[in-house]
Order: C-alpha cells, then sequence, then structure tokens
C-alpha cells in the first residue's frame, strides 16, 4: 500500500467501512446458513439452465473476489490469500463431500479474515491506495473503494445465490436487505 | 470525504440502472415485461415498481415523513410509464445528491422502518437505496434469464466502474 493522502478522516469513516464489512460477513453467513446448509451435495452442484451457473460456483466467485480483493487490501496485487479460493473449479458434476467441505471452510475463513481486517483498519489505511487487476488491467484504487466494490459484488452475488436456491429446492424465508442489518430489525 | 465517496458510490448506482434499461429491459418484446415468471416480484414490471417505491419510499424518509406512500398501491404503469416514473425519482435522488455533505451523511432522521419507529443516520438510508438496486438488478436480470433462456452478462462492478471513469 502507499501512504494515505494528507487528509485525515475521523474515527466515523472507519465506524462506517466497519459496519459495511460487517453487514457483508453477516450476510454471507446467514446464506450459507439459511440457503446453502440445506442443499444435497447433488443440488449444491447442479447447473441451472437458463442462468448457467449453481450455488457452489457462485459460491466460488464469491470467495474469489473477496480474497482477491483482501489480498489487495492487506499488501498484494490480487494473491490468494490464506483465505483460500482453491476449492474446486466447479465441474458442474455433483460435487463430492470434500469439496463442499473445502468451500465451507473458505467461506468461514474468509468471514474471519475481513472480521479481522475490519478490526484492524484505521483511518490511514482506509485512504490507502492498493494495486489491483481489474478486468485484466492493474490499477489502484483506494482501499474504501475496493471494500465498496466487494460489498456490492456480494450483494449481486447472494441474489443470485438465493435465485439459484428457489430453483434447485424452495424459495428461501429470509430476505436480504442492508438496512435490517443495521438497525437490527429482521423480518419475522 | 464522507459525502465524496457516497457521492461516486450513487453515480455508479445510477449508472447500472440507466444500463439496465437501455441495454436490457428496452431492448425486450414489451410483452415480456409483464409475464410473472414467480420468484420475487415475479415480473419485470412489478420489480421495477417496487424499486421505484424504494427509491421514493426511502426519499420520503429522509425528508422526514413519518408515514412513506406507495406509489404503486393499485394500478401498474407499462413499461414507458415506469421508465418515465424512475427517471422522475432518480432525478430527486440526483437533486438531493447535489446537496449532499458529511454532515447530511451523519445527520440523524427519524422515520419508521418495517413497523418500527428507529432513528438513524442518513447514510443508512442512502445505502440501503444503493444495496437495494443492486439486489433487484441481480433479480430482474435474473427473470430475463428465465424469459429468454440465457444468462445475462451485465453488471459491472464498482472498481470497473471507477477504472473506466479514469480511462
Amino acid at each position: 500500500m502507499e501512504a494515505a493522502p494528507d487528509t485525515i478522516p475521523d474515527k466515523i469513516n472507519v465506524d462506517f467501512a466497519r459496519k459495511l464489512i460487517g453487514y457483508h460477513c453477516w450476510e454471507n453467513q446467514r446464506v450459507w446458513d439459511l440457503a446453502i446448509v440445506s442443499l444435497s451435495d447433488a443440488q449444491f452442484s447442479r447447473e441451472v439452465d437458463f442462468l448457467r451457473c449453481s450455488v457452489q460456483s457462485e459460491c466460488q466467485r464469491l470467495l474469489e473476489t473477496d480474497a482477491a480483493c483482501l489480498g489487495c487490501l492487506l499488501g498484494g496485487a490480487n494473491e490468494e490469500t490464506s483465505v483460500g479460493t482453491n476449492v474446486g473449479a466447479g465441474s458442474g458434476n455433483t460435487a463430492s463431500a470434500s469439496e463442499r467441505t473445502a468451500i465451507a471452510a473458505s467461506w468461514q475463513a474468509s468471514r474471519r479474515a475481513w472480521t479481522q481486517f475490519a478490526a484492524e483498519l484505521n483511518a490511514d489505511s482506509l485512504f490507502s491506495t492498493c494495486a489491483c487487476d481489474i478486468a485484466g488491467a492493474p490499477r489502484k484504487l483506494s482501499a474504501w473503494q475496493l471494500i465498496c466494490h466487494v460489498i456490492y459484488h456480494g450483494t449481486a452475488r447472494r441474489s443470485q445465490i438465493l435465485r439459484l436456491v428457489a430453483e434447485l429446492d424452495q424459495p428461501v424465508a429470509f430476505d436480504l436487505s442492508l438496512l435490517q442489518n443495521l438497525t437490527g430489525l429482521l423480518r419475522a | 470525504m464522507k459525502s465524496e465517496l457516497t457521492k461516486s458510490i450513487f453515480a455508479y448506482q445510477m449508472r447500472e440502472d440507466r444500463r439496465l434499461w437501455r441495454d436490457v429491459i428496452m431492448p425486450l418484446p414489451e410483452n415480456l415485461f409483464y409475464v410473472d415468471t414467480g420468484y420475487s416480484w415475479g415480473s419485470l414490471q412489478r420489480e421495477c415498481a417496487h424499486v421505484i417505491d424504494a427509491m421514493q419510499g426511502y426519499m420520503q424518509r429522509l425528508h422526514g415523513s413519518q408515514q412513506v406512500l406507495k406509489l404503486f398501491a393499485k394500478d401498474l404503469p407499462g413499461r414507458a410509464g415506469l421508465r418515465e416514473r424512475w427517471q422522475a425519482v432518480e432525478s430527486e435522488w440526483r437533486a438531493y445528491m447535489r446537496r449532499f455533505d458529511d454532515a447530511e451523511f451523519e445527520r440523524r432522521v427519524q422515520t419508521v422502518y418495517r413497523d418500527t419507529r428507529i432513528t438513524a443516520p442518513a447514510w443508512q438510508l442512502v445505502f440501503q437505496v444503493f444495496n437495494h438496486n443492486t439486489l433487484h438488478r441481480a433479480e430482474m436480470l435474473q427473470i430475463v434469464a428465465v424469459l429468454t433462456g440465457q444468462p445475462v452478462a451485465f453488471e459491472r462492478g464498482f472498481a470497473d466502474f471507477l477504472a473506466e471513469r479514469d480511462l
């Protein structure tokens, strides 16, 4: 990371970023626990025709982006981090128990890594510049920009996962909402 | 800075919304706009109406309304009518975001959310709209995939938007 610009942001900026990261981790965990766990291994890996993807492949894409961005935030340029994305290529065949276990482990590791990153975040790091690779081209983005990229990418992927679960099993009985996390008002 | 961050995300959200209308919704045969696909809000028409209602509702909350009025309690407009309403609500948001500063970011707003009275900083309502629009763009792309039988390669991430803007 490069040095932060002259502006010294206040504590609110860091709290704000932590809340967004906290939401991302919380919503990922809810999707896993309430939508994915109950799927069979065959459902988990089955590709839905009209979307040309599976829950497994969407989980992997979410993990890959989260890992790549966290790697950038921690100082590497899109390097795989300890949260790992080496969880199988998603062949479309039934996921083996070990593949699914590996994805579940990565899901938890990702959450822990982002939670730790949020806890250690400070005003300087939030405004530092990160080297990353976007669409095959090297870019420099602020840490907060990458964090927001992760949040919105996650929202789109979670929506896709819930749609797949509805096709493969049944619609889930909860909705995705940032404000319900921030206010604590969960829909019954 | 907080307001600048918010404005840049707003610009991203509006661009994605406009791309959705221009590149995905409008090129579809109009009859497909009304087909109920049986998931979430069902049709593109009802998804669009819901998003417009939400954008309007959060704008009302930000302006202090204690009772959020829904635009589409009864008859839903057709595709052209909903696009007009979407653009009108977007214009209200643009005007609001032009005035958006760090003080507004932190301003405490009293409102009702899910039948519960809450007090929240304005940024939480604004970011709720950003997240909500992202979620429903994804759902609309899924609906189009059902209608056409193939996925739509569409969503560009916030980082892509920033990179393209700087080119």
